[in-house]
């Protein structure tokens, strides 16, 4: 620890000597009632710091962000404006037991996921059995009726899956969402971790933490497992919306780690229910579509028939099982927030198991009651659009206004199967560098599993955080931020949990 | 699918293009500079709008042939295809949709070049500052062309984007030898001086980094004639026709004797009548009596192989638009302008 040591000014204090958590459950220090840090060890590291050599580097690390191009795009009508998701540089640390139970929770999340598509889109078991609302699924905008009785391989629909995960005052973790559909960030994963290697590798000395930079390879051959199986030697691209896509550069990078060609729809032909690729020696067979475009603009002879972005055609081939698409066409029925207060019945319809990783409690305002409950403590409740993503259209009842309850107490009696409402949940803090100094700030977590023949979740996940001092909403489109994710190896010495 | 998709294929000779592009441009403007410097009342500028065949479009925009005017026009005109602005901005457009396949240097060089183009200040552009700016601009792309060199993976996709490259810059080299003629026909050079004068073609070999080279193969006084062979047919200089059209042949058998691609005869006979039109030349005593036509053709065979590189490796595959094959080689008669091409899309 040399080196930290010289950057030291005796004058400066320590790195956390200010540091409050508030009421919230901290990363860090954990929630106070034990007077050590939860993660004495990697305290201990973070003490040997000094804030303005912290921002020093931090501002360092984020200009090579910039440089190295690991942004996303910002189109106006004049210019294309490249902006790097803020980072931050005080990793999010999860002790390896920690992890070995969100793990758990998320393969046994996935796996009812994938057993509840083949359901709706086969026998509706599930529905026959009234466990779930039959017009919830069958009326649901995502439900794909083209995907009726097709055999997807492996019976997987949600090849990759983000679930987002928060830790409410006592630290128990939660699942806010399921992303079954193209879930993005998992690139920042891979590249805040490089990054963290870079600029601060004796922040990282010494301690075990699981690698992510796997991703791509796992990513690759779970996609190839559920190649057609009459394919010996499949052919994988991942097919783009192209460079105005806000997320290209995850496409790019995605695309690199695999080793595969990125291509997008233009370069995509169907001929008598098979998919090519248009290459300078003629046409090339493909067999599994890594696809980051939305259902409707898959294909504009069964979807959006305006959509210029993808291949006509695609979804008979993938019915007459010559081509798998990832993730499936209809997966977006299992992440419908109205059907997410149904997950942990259908973990026990599929799994005969409870839920590992416990659900935040959800009012369903479609139905009358729970309507009536929402109405009656909308200034303690947290309420959501159930068709919007990305931070969108969500009003957190206790910071409010009065004319914002009042708004959304009209739009909910107008159209109420729009909204499910949660009690707000006090979001973990983990230290955060801010004009202010090192404070806590909220954060989220989401792990990304991706099955094929089974499931394989990279450690960690992409730990999102509001940079805004008190905000709960981490999406980068509100003013969030990511944070390196340290799984740590089980078992090393001063794994950092008190009382270990 | 082993083999590199048709469209990367595209951005990726079209990138080259647009590097040497901008450098071209550049040579170009530095010619001017040093031509101008000194003479009484200047030589104009409007021959450089002959060269590129512009002048139409220019006083359009324009209205006045002022030397503000066409330095503006060439050097940071945005809504000029032909600017060098527009040439960095084009390729930087290729680099983008080729970002999975080429190096993380290569992009972040071309950004920063992208940056200080569309960042050009005033004093960048004015007359005085100009030959700074052309010579700073000239060797950022040599750099960037030195990074593809040192980073790029050499399979099809290497073999395309130097095919681009070397079809630019003989293009643009041919251009260059045209200077003269482009001087002649808008008064901007004294008749009697019909080849021009041991000061002209010096300045033609400096602007293409030729000066020194030339000297140490040519002894004996400057005359025109040796500086265009030189310039022409020397297999050494790596700017010269020759040397490009070289480049062309080996390239066109690398793709079927490294990378498995099929050349059919309608490249391979394309490529042969550059040569051959080169080794005419070459044969014909009183060639640099012809020379513009000599030019004039070779930008024709130029874009008929570039038309047909296209149709061989970059749209062939799309079953919706058959490929209709030319067997006479009636070459796209766009001989004068510019070709351009850029990877944009629009949006969904």
């Amino acid at each position: 620890m040399a080196e930290l040591k010289a950057f030291r000014d005796p004058t400066e204090p320590a790195l956390l000597a200010n540091y409050k958590r508030g009421a919230s459950f901290c990363e860090l220090m954990g929630d106070g009632a034990d007077e050590r840090p939860r993660l004495l060890q990697f305290w201990r590291r973070l003490e040997q710091l000094r804030s303005s050599e912290l921002s020093e580097r931090a501002a360092d690390a984020l200009t090579e962000l910039h440089e190295r191009g690991v942004t996303f795009t910002v189109y106006t009508e004049k210019d294309e404006i490249d902006r790097a998701l803020p980072f931050d540089v005080i990793p999010r640390v999860l002790p390896a037991s920690e992890w070995e139970t969100l793990e758990k929770g998320v393969v046994q999340r996935v796996a009812a996921i994938n057993a509840f598509l083949w359901d709706v889109y086969h026998d509706q078991k599930i529905l026959k059995d009234g466990i779930v609302p039959r017009e919830l699924v069958l009326g649901n905008e995502n439900f794909r009726k083209e995907m009726i009785g097709v055999d997807v391989p492996n019976g997987t629909y949600a090849h990759i899956c983000g679930v987002d995960l928060v830790r409410n005052a006592a630290g128990q973790f939660m699942v806010l969402e399921d992303n079954a559909r193209t879930p993005s960030g998992v690139s920042y994963v891979v590249e805040n971790r490089h990054l963290m290697q870079r600029a601060f590798p004796d922040l990282l000395q010494g301690f075990n933490v699981r690698e992510v930079s796997s991703y791509g390879q796992n990513l690759r051959d779970k996609l190839l497992e559920c190649a057609p199986a009459a394919c010996d030697d499949p052919k994988l691209v991942l097919l783009s919306p192209g460079v105005f896509n806000s997320a290209y550069y995850e496409h790019i990078f995605l695309a690199r780690e695999m080793g595969v060609p990125l291509v997008e729809g233009r370069d995509l032909v169907v001929i008598d229910d098979r998919v090519f690729a248009k290459t300078v020696a003629g046409l090339s067979p493909v067999d599994v579509i890594y696809r980051r475009i939305d259902d409707n603009f898959l294909d504009p002879k069964v979807f959006n028939p305006d959509s210029m972005l993808g291949v006509p055609g695609l979804v008979d081939c993938m019915r007459a099982g010559t081509v798998t698409i990832a993730n499936a066409p209809g997966a977006g029925v299992a992440d419908d927030k109205a059907i997410y207060a149904y997950m942990p019945r259908i973990i026990d319809y599929y799994l005969s198991e409870e839920a590992i990783l416990p659900n935040v409690e959800t009012h369903i305002c479609r139905e009358p009651e729970a309507l009536q409950y929402t109405l009656d403590h909308l200034d303690e409740l947290v309420v959501k659009p159930v068709g919007e993503s990305g931070g969108y259209g969500i009003v957190v009842g206790p910071r409010a206004t009065t004319e914002e309850l009042e708004d959304v107490r009209k739009a909910l009696k107008e159209d109420p199967a729009n909204y499910i409402a949660q009690p707000m949940i006090q979001l973990s803090v983990c230290p955060t560098v801010t004009e202010e100094g090192v404070a806590p700030r909220h954060v989220d977590l989401r792990p990304f599993a991706v099955t094929g023949r089974d499931t394989w979740v990279l450690p960690g996940g992409l730990t999102r955080v509001a940079l805004k001092k008190g905000s709960i909403i981490v999406n980068s489109s509100q003013g969030g931020g990511t944070k390196d994710t340290w799984v740590l190896e089980p078992g090393q010495s001063g794994d950092g949990v008190a009382g270990a | 699918m082993d083999h590199l998709l048709a469209r990367h294929a595209d951005c990726l000779f079209w990138l080259g293009r647009y590097i040497e592009r901008a450098a071209s441009l550049s040579r170009v403007l530095m010619v001017q500079t040093a031509f101008d410097r000194g003479r009484a009342g200047g030589a104009g500028w409007a021959w450089i709008l002959a060269l590129y065949d512009e002048s139409k479009p220019f006083l359009e925009r324009y209205g006045e042939t002022s030397a503000e005017n066409v330095i503006d026009y060439y050097l940071a005109d945005r809504e000029h295809g032909g600017s060098i602005a527009s040439s960095i901005m084009a390729a930087r457009d290729n680099a983008r949709a080729l970002r999975a396949m080429i190096s993380t240097d290569f992009w972040m060089q071309i950004n920063r070049l992208h940056k200080r183009v569309a960042t050009f200040d005033t004093q960048a552009r004015s007359e005085k500052r100009l030959a700074q700016t052309c010579e700073k601009l000239q060797t950022d792309c040599y750099a960037l062309l030195g990074t593809a060199e040192a980073t790029f993976y050499r399979d099809a996709g290497w073999r395309f984007f130097r095919m681009g490259v070397e079809i630019e810059r003989a293009d643009q080299m041919s251009r260059l030898l045209d200077v003269r003629f482009a001087q002649l026909k808008t008064g901007t050079a004294d008749r009697g001086d019909a080849m021009g004068d041991f000061a002209f073609w010096s300045v033609l070999l400096r602007a293409c980094g030729g000066h020194h080279a030339y000297r140490r193969t040519v002894v004996g006084p400057m005359q025109p004639e040796t500086v265009a062979r030189f310039l022409i047919f020397d297999q050494s200089f790596a700017r010269s026709l020759g040397h490009s059209v070289h480049a062309i042949e080996r390239l066109a058998n690398e793709l079927r004797s490294v990378c498995y691609l099929s050349t059919p005869p309608s490249v391979l006979e394309r490529i042969e009548s550059l040569r051959g039109l080169l080794d005419l030349a070459a044969q014909e005593p009183g060639f640099i009596g012809h020379l513009h036509d000599m030019n004039d053709a070779l930008q024709r065979r130029l874009a008929d192989l570039t038309g047909q590189l296209g149709r061989t490796y970059f749209k062939q595959s799309d079953p919706e638009e058959p490929v209709a094959v030319e067997e006479d080689g009636a070459p796209v008669d766009a001989p004068a302008a510019t070709q351009t091409q850029s990877q944009t899309q629009s949006l969904d």
